[in-house]
């Protein structure tokens, strides 16, 4: 086959061999291999220089195929031969020299420029390299060159793309961390705050036992003395069912003695006038009725204190905001009797989404408090409305009033004007959080000497119900 | 080195023949083993009889062996080495895992005095060619190396690499002394039609020549240039005669030998094609065929230089004997040498490098080595 067309195969196999890859080692590798095999060769060195300043370049790398060439000590001088260091001037000089063929340690040696990387050694046996063959293929070896340098560039910026892509892991892992400290953190302050509701809740039972007994107390005395009138009662009407009896049996004796006859109904009136068992008669149904109610009302103050009590549960109802008013009155009714008069407005059926226990625990604070601002002979109003979509609670005492300077820190925890050991500072600041939760706010306003206003706004979910209830408190207790 | 020759086709037969070779020839160091994959042994026994040999032992169950200038089915000549030999084994050649390269560079210390290494490889291994980059890459072109496929020419993968740790598959046997060596490599195959640009390959599977089915390219320029008709049943019958050429600088073409029609009409060679290297289609005759045999001893020969030449060695594709048949006889004469014993194998490929030029896996190829007394 033709010299020419078989060259030019060649050439065409060994320009394809070059650039591969983008991993220096690897794409070297395969084009040297490929050069080796074509040009028949016995070996390959390339040595790169690398700018180590403004005025001189370093012999960095060194890549031998085969790898055992570089470490074999014919050819180390080969290496050694380049200067490690080398000025701008003196590497143009270099290149300008290459290509330059010679016979070294027994072998055909080609050194070949690849300008802006470096030299390439190619190492034959048997024949010198024919120039023809060398002017052929310099254009390729420049070209390997440049393809080393973009295996080099492709590298830097592959190495700072990973820096990058490191730096942004590592930070990302910081703000993971941050974030599953803060989820903790967040965890934990639900949990403290679910924790203070709670001793707050308990606290408010405290200082509501007391009326919360004296409340149980009331009807516990009143139902007692009605059970000791009744059993008085009771006595009277056994003796008037015992005069009955004899009465019933001397009518049934045919020879009953008429004058004792006459005598047991005789004493049957007498017993009836003297004893007035007509008004005791009518005294028991009251007795009866008033006992009924006074242990209903006991039930109805355990019940509400037992469901105050109990530790949150997240369950969410749908509850007319006025039932948690009422309870919280029933519960905190003995803290504000003394103090005040209570008058409540209630647009009826508001309906909120609440944690009805939670909202208790919200107006019981806000009643206390009310009661607490008053000396004496005061008037707590309570009412409930609804305005621009929400449902309004307002809490109105005609107390002592809060100074400017504490209004701002009023919902601030364990911020207190109470007595040191009255209050724990943190009624206000629970209800703020609670009233938050269920997606309302809590409003001040208050004149001192006057008295203050506090007003629970809820999302109003529905308003079934428009006509208004109200009257004194106490009626309604 | 010194040959004995048997014809028997037992395991025992072989292993008196190792006990033979080494009652005459008690320097012995090493033992190389050409057996023939005809004698069907028993590869148990085979295997038994290889673990308990003492010395160094590498060889391989070849399609045909070469004793003197006859070529035979069967028998086994057991090759008594007189110089130290350093033995290498290395399995899992199917293993895309292994990097070979690695394997055979810590192993190069022990080969360091090596000067001529005799290599044997499963013929059917896949990764034949990683095996040769890996003994390029690790010992260099400073040794001289000769060796080849074994296996059956039924083309079956089987047990075929004989060595101490017994008879084993999908591996290589490599065994180096320290010998002055010449090896000549030629063929005889020369230019019909090409180039063809190899557009796709996977291994040794050329998929598409100039951008088309290969099998479709391959049979268009056959039947043009011949009177061959070539048929995917038939297909091995037509390309022996037409093998393909992969071009070197101031060399011979190396050679692959396409032998089947695979999927999707791509076509099966023996040794790899790397993609975008240009092929040409190759004819040859008795004539040039044996000549180029006969230049190959020469070559040998001469590279030896002023060594006494000791042995010939003379490794040579099995592919040969189906073409030139009967006149293959005429390519073992041209070989054979006056003043020394000749043995050797019909391989599946052959490895070598001529000369300090690149190491290949070259196909329909006659390899000669040339082995001095130290």
């Amino acid at each position: 086959m033709n010299t020419q067309i078989e060259r030019i195969q060649l050439l065409y196999e060994l320009a394809m061999s070059i650039g591969k890859s983008l991993v220096l080692d690897e794409m070297l590798r395969e084009s040297l291999t490929v050069f080796i095999r074509k040009l028949n060769c016995m070996g390959a060195i390339v040595l790169h220089y690398q700018e180590q300043d403004d005025q001189t370049l370093k012999r960095a790398d060194v890549i031998a195929l085969p790898r055992c060439i570089a470490t074999q000590d014919s050819y180390r001088p080969l290496i050694e031969d380049l200067p490690s260091v080398i000025t701008r001037q003196g590497y143009a000089d270099l290149m300008a020299r290459l290509p330059l063929a010679c016979r070294y340690a027994d072998r055909e040696v080609l050194a070949m420029a690849m300008p802006r990387f470096g030299v390439l050694y190619l190492v034959r046996a048997k024949r010198a390299f024919d120039p023809v063959v060398v002017r052929s293929i310099e254009a390729l070896v420049h070209r390997l060159g440049d393809a080393c340098l973009a295996c080099i560039q492709d590298t830097e910026v592959r190495q700072a793309r990973a820096q990058l892509e490191e730096r942004v892991s590592s930070r990302t892992k910081m703000l993971e961390q941050s974030m599953n400290q803060l989820a903790t953190a967040y965890e934990d302050v639900k949990r403290t705050q679910k924790q203070l509701v709670q001793s707050e809740k308990l606290a408010s039972i405290g200082q509501l036992a007391a009326g919360v007994a004296h409340e149980i107390n009331n009807p516990t005395g009143f139902v007692a003395s009605n059970l000791g009138t009744m059993r008085e009662y009771v006595a009277t009407f056994k003796r008037w069912y015992q005069v009955v009896a004899d009465l019933q049996n001397n009518l049934a004796d045919d020879e009953a003695d008429p004058v004792a006859l006459s005598d047991t109904i005789k004493a049957l009136a007498d017993l009836r006038r003297d004893e007035d068992l007509d008004e005791l008669l009518q005294d028991t149904d009251a007795l009866l009725q008033e006992s009924l109610d006074g242990t209903d009302r006991i039930t109805r103050i355990v019940k509400d204190l037992r469901s105050f009590a109990h530790p949150d549960s997240d369950k969410v109802e749908l509850t007319p905001l006025e039932h948690a008013i009422d309870d919280a009155l029933r519960l905190s009714w003995n803290a504000l009797k003394y103090k005040a008069e209570v008058h409540t407005q209630f647009e009826s059926g508001l309906l909120v989404n609440c944690r009805t226990d939670q909202l208790t625990q919200v107006f019981i604070n806000l009643l206390v408090n009310a009661a607490q601002a008053i000396e004496s002979n005061g008037t707590i109003a309570v009412t409930t409305f609804a305005a621009d979509g929400e449902a309004v609670a307002q809490v109105q005492d005609t107390g002592c009033g809060i100074s400017e300077a504490n209004l701002s820190k009023l919902f601030d925890p364990f911020f207190t004007t109470k007595e040191v050991g009255t209050g724990t500072g943190l009624g206000l600041s629970i209800s703020h959080g609670i009233v938050e939760r269920h997606g309302g706010r809590i409003e001040v306003s208050s004149t001192v000497g006057q008295g203050t206003t506090f007003s629970v706004h809820l999302p109003l979910v529905a308003s079934n119900q428009t006509e208004e209830a109200g009257g004194a408190y106490a009626e309604t207790v | 080195m010194n040959a004995v020759f048997e014809t028997g086709t037992t395991v025992d037969d072989l292993a008196a023949a190792i006990e033979r070779c080494l009652e005459q020839y008690r320097d012995a160091k090493g033992l190389l083993l050409f057996a023939a994959d005809g004698n069907a042994y028993d590869s148990d026994q085979l295997d038994t009889l290889l673990r308990a040999q003492r010395l160094p032992v590498a060889g391989g169950l070849f399609p045909q062996i070469i004793y003197g200038d006859h070529n035979y089915e069967r028998g086994a000549i057991v090759v008594a080495v007189d110089h130290e030999p350093v033995v290498t084994v290395v399995e899992g050649l199917n293993d895309e895992s292994i990097d070979h390269t690695t394997l055979l560079g810590d192993s190069a210390a022990l080969h360091a005095d090596a000067t001529t290494m005799f290599v044997f490889v499963d013929g059917m291994a896949r990764r034949i060619g990683a095996l040769v980059a890996a003994l390029f890459d690790s010992f260099g072109l400073e040794i001289n190396y000769l060796g080849g496929g074994a296996g059956s020419l039924s083309l079956k993968p089987t047990r075929c690499i004989m060595t101490n740790r017994g008879l084993i598959a999908n591996a290589a046997v490599l065994l180096s002394i320290d010998a002055p060596s010449g090896i000549g490599v030629r063929h005889g195959w020369n230019y019909l039609a090409g180039p063809l640009k190899v557009t796709e390959a996977v291994g040794n599977e050329i998929i598409s020549l100039d951008w088309r089915p290969a099998y479709q390219v391959y049979r268009e320029i056959v039947e043009q240039h011949s009177s061959h008709t070539l048929t995917k049943d038939q297909f091995f019958d037509g390309a022996k005669s037409y093998p393909f050429g992969i071009n070197r600088l101031e060399a011979e073409y190396v050679v692959r030998d396409p032998i089947m029609v695979g999927p999707n009409d791509s076509l099966v060679c023996v040794g790899e094609v790397p993609v975008d290297s240009l092929v040409d289609v190759l004819t040859g005759d008795v004539e040039s065929l044996t000549a180029a045999a006969g230049l190959a001893a020469t070559e040998a020969r001469s590279a030896i230089g002023f060594a006494d030449p000791d042995a010939t060695v003379f490794v040579d594709c099995i592919s040969r004997v189906l073409f030139l048949a009967d006149r293959f006889r005429r390519e073992l004469e041209s070989v054979q040498p006056e003043d020394s014993t000749m043995f050797g194998a019909l391989t599946l490929g052959e490895i070598a490098n001529s000369g300090r030029e690149y190491l290949e896996f070259y196909n329909k190829t006659a390899v000669v080595g040339v082995i001095g007394s130290s």
